[in-house]
């Protein structure tokens, strides 16, 4: 045994030295070399230089014995697949390592500064570090591959057609997590906006996370919006909070059947002995009816006396007064009823022939019997108001509007009074109050009255 | 030949898309001040005539809506329902001769199901003469009696419209389906259209492929306008004034017309009309007259939404529910000034009205020379349709009718 050790000796000896002196380089470099670094790192005075040097300094350390090793192995006389097998085991190790190394430095970083990030984007940064370990593990698998000599194309095919199916699955996420960056990073939303999308969704910002952003909506209804609606769609944003209203605004809805008085007129004098004495139930009927059952026609008709005695009598002339009747310049049924009445008396003195009409097209009054009832939507400040009126019935906006003023008495319609006296919106119920509703269709009406509101809170800005 | 399948019977909800939300919550709201209270309706049949069609989907959107809803029916032999039959026409202004002996027999069948009956309801509802003299039990049960007219009574046989009135006036309340249609009584006179359900065979939506496989089936040609009547062949509808119209018309532009409906069984004359319907038509080819079983209502349908103009030219019309079913396909309609048709169609608003054979040509005429025209009036109608003579609007008027029932109010605050 110790006869090829004399023999070969030197064979075994300096390789030996090799190392040793490498292992003594190495431990010279950590103890001086990284005090050098250190010292001008400092200099510098880069914050995240600790965890360079943490990183570094170890890792060069075990780098020199591993080269020293391998050094010592290719001067020995060891050959075949022994060389083949120490060499790959030497690189496998150094280049894991040295994705150890960028990965601990990398992440470090992002450790140090997700220390100093928002909060909601603390996770974010926990995700990120996660999406770069994995990152890290493949490419040090393809290089194990590579050193001992594995097939690596179906690996590449596997991450390829891996992450071709992640970013399908996730690219709402994806787009969501890009516009949460830039919302969060540039302010473009904050906590107690007012925001309204194109889409329909408004209401005050709560939280803006990652992904999506939290929203108070009507009703006290929390909605969450994904962040990547806001690059998609049209987006307001008003920074005041909305006046909150002394009293909230209740909507009711009114429907109303219809009773026949028994009453039937087929003539001119008759009509006007029964416009006299009918109710102010049917002159409301009569004079309304046809908003409601015509209310998606422009221009809609005025009333339904001024229809019968233009196409049933054929008096064409007395239908275009009656149907000129401005309904709107009158604050009680009263008022309207004898306006009609003049106007019909007027034509009889001045026409004394009165024509009968058909059997079977006679003017029946009818009688309105209206049924109120309260919704369960109700509006605190303008804009619950606004988001209310874009989808309440029909039949509320008709009972706020045509029937509070002239059936039950009030002095303007329900939007106004409740304008002026819970929010003080004087300019605002100058406005809704001007707005003649006989010469718009229901939907006419609302279009308007949102609009009016709508142009109101962008010009005046009104808030708290 | 198969039947046509039947529409499954439809919830409330699949009506949002044509009514929407906001009007499917008011009838949860009103239904809500109702809760409580039993309705109980009462008629002489489950099956076969308007009457029960309407309560066949009128009863389970009640039940649907929280309303505890129960619908009964009289029993009567042959001998009572040929009276009733004679009551209906004598109402209708036909000259019927009775005896005392019948209308004794009409109160005893009624007096025997008042004992017979079950009454559970707050409300009881009647429909149609037939079970009118139940009234006799109001003191003993019910809180309140309506009566439901679903007939024309305006010019009725005085002696039968008498005996009828004694009872009618002693219900809470009447309700109408025109005012056209209703008599002067002493009790509250409630006034509810008619309606069409959106989603029934003979209304739904068709697609092109149904639509063209009607027309080739009868052999209509797809690329010359249609002008259409649907109506069984009877003298009131005019069929024959149609025809002479459509040649009118024809003269100047080419069309074709369909005449599509069926005989009435009880109408000895039908079938004399229909042949003299075929007389005038003699052998041209765009005149093409089909007599359809009475479930062929995916063909009607077919038919009206393929017609260009739809006419409707009765000489005496009821409240003229085809003239409904034509405004809700979107259809210009051009129509007689009577009846039911005037609430319907507004003139050259919602439709054409005419008043003869030359003013119906008229108006086709301008019909299919104006065809923007046309669309925008059979938008109108279908609008027109959509707010008023739809089922759900019928539903939330019988809700109002009952609420109505506990208050004096015109104004009701709930």
């Amino acid at each position: 045994m110790f006869d090829w050790f004399e023999k070969d000796w030197l064979s075994v000896f300096v390789p030996l030295i090799v190392f040793i002196t490498f292992t003594v380089l190495a431990f010279w470099i950590r103890f001086k070399f990284s005090k050098y670094i250190n010292s001008k790192l400092e200099q510098i005075k880069w914050a995240e230089k600790d965890i360079l040097l943490s990183n570094l300094t170890i890792i060069v350390f075990y780098w020199i014995l591993i080269l020293g090793t391998y050094t010592a192995v290719e001067i020995s006389p060891i050959k075949g697949s022994l060389y083949i097998f120490i060499t790959r085991v030497l690189l496998t190790v150094f280049f894991v390592s040295l994705v150890y190394v960028f990965y601990g430095v990398i992440t470090g970083i992002l450790n140090f500064y997700s220390t100093k990030i928002k909060k909601p984007l603390f996770t974010s940064f926990q995700r990120l570090k996660t999406a770069l370990t994995i990152i890290f593990i493949a490419i040090g698998i393809l290089i194990l591959f590579e050193i001992w000599k594995f097939p690596t194309t179906p690996f590449i095919l596997f991450i390829i057609l891996g992450s071709a199916i992640a970013v399908f699955a996730f690219r709402d996420n994806f787009s969501n997590l890009i516009a949460g960056f830039e919302i969060i990073n540039s302010e473009i939303i904050k906590k107690g906006d007012y925001i309204k999308l194109e889409t329909g969704e408004e209401g005050t910002v709560l939280n803006v996370t990652w992904r999506h952003t939290e929203i108070k909506g009507f009703e006290e209804k929390i909605i969450l919006i994904p962040n990547s609606r806001f690059i998609k769609v049209k987006l307001e944003i008003f920074r005041k909070p909305p006046k909150k209203a002394k009293e909230p605004f209740r909507f009711y809805t009114r429907l109303n059947t219809k009773k026949l008085t028994g009453l039937k007129a087929k003539n001119l004098m008759e009509l006007l002995k029964y416009i006299k004495e009918v109710p102010d139930s049917v002159i409301f009927y009569h004079t309304h009816d046809f908003i409601e059952e015509y209310h998606y026609l422009i221009p809609q008709p005025s009333n339904e006396f001024a229809l019968w005695v233009g196409n049933i009598l054929g008096y064409e002339a007395l239908s275009e007064k009656l149907s000129t009747i401005d309904i709107f310049e009158f604050s009680s049924i009263g008022e309207l009823r004898r306006r009609i009445a003049d106007i019909l008396e007027e034509y009889i003195n001045n026409n004394p022939s009165d024509n009968n009409c058909r059997e079977g097209e006679e003017f029946h009054f009818i009688k309105s019997v209206s049924v109120i009832m309260p919704t369960p939507y109700i509006a605190h400040d303008l804009r619950e108001f606004v988001q209310i009126l874009r989808f309440i019935s029909p039949n509320s906006l008709f009972f706020h509007i045509y029937e509070a003023k002239l059936r039950v008495g009030k002095i303007a319609n329900d939007f106004s009074l409740w304008l002026s006296e819970s929010l003080a919106e004087e300019r605002l119920v100058e406005s809704i109050t001007r707005i003649d509703p006989y010469m718009l269709t229901i939907e006419g009406v609302r279009e308007k009255i949102i609009s009016t509101v709508e142009s109101y809170l962008e010009t005046e800005g009104v808030g708290e | 030949m198969n039947k046509e399948p039947q529409a499954t019977r439809p919830k409330l909800r699949d009506y949002e898309p044509i009514i929407g939300i906001s009007a499917i919550e008011e009838l949860k709201i009103l239904a809500d001040k109702l809760s409580g209270k039993k309705v109980q309706n009462i008629n002489s049949t489950y099956i076969g005539g308007g009457v029960a069609e309407i309560l066949a989907r009128m009863v389970p959107f009640l039940n649907e809506l929280g309303v505890d809803t129960k619908w009964s029916v009289i029993k009567g032999d042959n001998e009572f329902f040929n009276i009733t039959k004679k009551f209906h026409n004598a109402l209708h202004g036909k000259k019927e001769e009775f005896t005392e002996s019948e209308f004794e027999y009409f109160l005893e069948v009624n007096r025997r199901n008042s004992e017979e009956l079950y009454f559970s309801g707050d409300v009881i509802f009647v429909h149609d003469p037939q079970p009118i003299a139940l009234i006799q039990k109001r003191n003993e049960v019910g809180e309140k009696w309506i009566w439901r007219c679903h007939i024309d009574v305006s010019n009725p046989d005085e002696k039968v419209w008498n005996f009828i009135k004694d009872y009618v006036e002693k219900y809470d309340a009447a309700v109408f389906s025109a005012p056209n249609f209703a008599k002067m009584l002493k009790i509250g006179m409630f006034l509810i259209y008619p309606s069409i359900d959106p989603l029934s065979n003979k209304n739904k939506q068709l697609s092109e492929e149904q639509i063209n496989a009607v027309l080739d089936k009868y052999g209509i040609d797809k690329k010359k306008p249609i002008i259409l009547q649907v109506s069984r062949f009877d003298y009131l509808k005019d069929p024959v004034g149609v025809i002479k119209a459509f040649e009118m018309v024809r003269k100047t532009m080419p069309c074709q017309l369909i005449l599509a409906g069926g005989t009435a069984t009880d109408d000895p004359e039908s079938d004399k009309v229909l042949t003299e319907v075929k007389e005038v038509a003699g052998k041209n080819p765009d005149i093409h007259i089909l007599l359809l079983p009475p479930d062929r209502d995916i063909e009607i349908n077919a038919l009206q939404r393929a017609a260009t103009v739809i006419v409707q030219k009765s000489i005496k019309e009821g409240f003229g529910l085809t003239v409904t079913e034509a405004l809700w396909k979107g259809k210009p309609i051009v129509a007689s000034a009577v009846g039911g048709i005037l609430l319907q169609v507004k003139h050259k608003i919602t439709g054409m009205l005419c008043h003869s054979i030359e003013g119906a040509a008229y108006a086709i005429r301008t019909l299919l020379t104006n065809p923007e025209h046309a669309q925008w009036l059979g938008k109108n109608g279908y609008d027109h349709v959509k707010q008023n003579f739809l089922i759900t609007r019928h539903l939330k008027d019988y809700l109002l009718v009952f609420l109505s029932q506990y208050y004096k109010d015109e104004l009701i605050y709930l």
